[in-house]
């Protein structure tokens, strides 16, 4: 099967249907070892001590809100440049998603904040610009539901997701531009992670549980969007087909001189 | 690993994890309810005649499609 092929949304859901209870099984067993690694392997931190626990939920949150509308942005590029049936479909469907993890990324940072910084918020480059992103979700996701026509919809959250793309690069290179009470990368970073392989290794399986959900919630949202349009496709069509029945009804039903 | 020793700063793990699992389980609950309205508004339309002008006559329903199991074989 081609990506061509996946263009067609019925073979897409055919796909989907097969996929799905495989990626829910992948997401459960994912998100049971992630969670025993966190709690019953991984260390407390010789500074932090337990709190270091919040990173295990912070850091694939803040990844998976990024990656979200990094994808979001690609599928919008697919639908303004290639018109693909699915890049509109994937674009909405991920956006409530987006949200959702990027609120949990800002508010477990700031539990973990308060006990690390002594405050909950501050209005330095990386916090602000996070919190700038889940107003972007938050104006994309009206911003579909106040058009109704989904083509022109898609037309005008693909161009405002790309221009947003401004803001994912200055999440990622806020903390090195400017001087953040946040700390500076440690994972993704030259001269390899800062952090060591028993906290390392926890973290990379809770993030890859977070990514493995993401990816099964973003399948059954594309499949319920797609479900939706096909209503109101449906809706239209017995719309236009009603009037049409009733006008020829009414001229036969009519004498020759009311015609 | 002793969840006494959590300490002072429990409320803060707690919170984390607590808001993690509510939002997850908020994220699933509204895409099921969703799934299954969509589901069920499908079934109403196809039920009263109502078809897309792409469907076969033939074919399964888009509803069939989502909610059939995965082992039954549509295609033709």
């Amino acid at each position: 099967m081609t990506l061509y092929d996946l263009a067609n949304p019925t073979r897409f859901l055919k796909l989907v249907k097969v996929v799905l209870p495989w990626l829910i099984v992948a997401t459960v067993a994912a998100l049971a070892v992630g969670l025993y690694f966190a709690f019953f392997v991984a260390p407390e931190d010789y500074q932090q001590g337990q709190t270091v626990r919040i990173m295990f939920v912070h850091v694939p949150s803040a990844q998976l809100a990024l990656m979200c509308y990094a994808m979001m942005a690609l599928s919008s590029v697919g639908s303004l440049v290639w018109k693909h049936p699915l890049a509109d479909v994937s674009a909405k469907a991920a956006a409530p998603l987006g949200a959702a993890f990027t609120f949990l990324a800002l508010f477990s940072g700031a539990v973990w904040g308060k006990p690390m910084w002594g405050t909950f918020w501050v209005w330095d480059a990386r916090l602000t610009s996070f919190l700038v992103l889940l107003i972007m979700y938050l104006g994309i996701i009206a911003l579909w539901k106040a058009i109704e026509d989904p083509i022109k919809a898609a037309k005008v959250n693909a161009i405002i997701t790309l221009v947003g793309v401004v803001n994912v690069v200055i999440i990622k290179f806020s903390v090195e531009w400017w001087n953040t009470l946040h700390q500076p990368p440690s994972i993704i970073r030259s001269g390899g992670p800062a952090i060591h392989s028993s906290i390392l290794i926890p973290l990379g399986l809770m993030a890859l549980a977070f990514v493995l959900l993401f990816v099964t919630l973003h399948l059954m949202s594309m499949r319920n969007e797609i479900m939706r349009r096909r209503i109101r496709a449906m809706r239209m069509r017995a719309a236009s087909v009603a009037p049409a029945a009733s006008s020829s009804t009414m001229s036969k039903a009519a004498p020759a001189g009311a015609r | 690993m002793d969840f006494s020793e959590f300490g002072r700063h429990a409320e803060y793990v707690v919170a984390a994890y607590a808001m993690a699992a509510f939002v997850i389980c908020a994220l699933i609950i509204w895409v099921r309810a969703d799934q299954s309205r969509l589901e069920k508004e499908l079934q109403a339309l196809e039920a009263s005649g109502i078809r897309r002008r792409s469907a076969r006559r033939a074919g399964p329903s888009v509803s069939q499609m989502a909610s059939a199991p995965a082992n039954e074989k549509n295609e033709k």
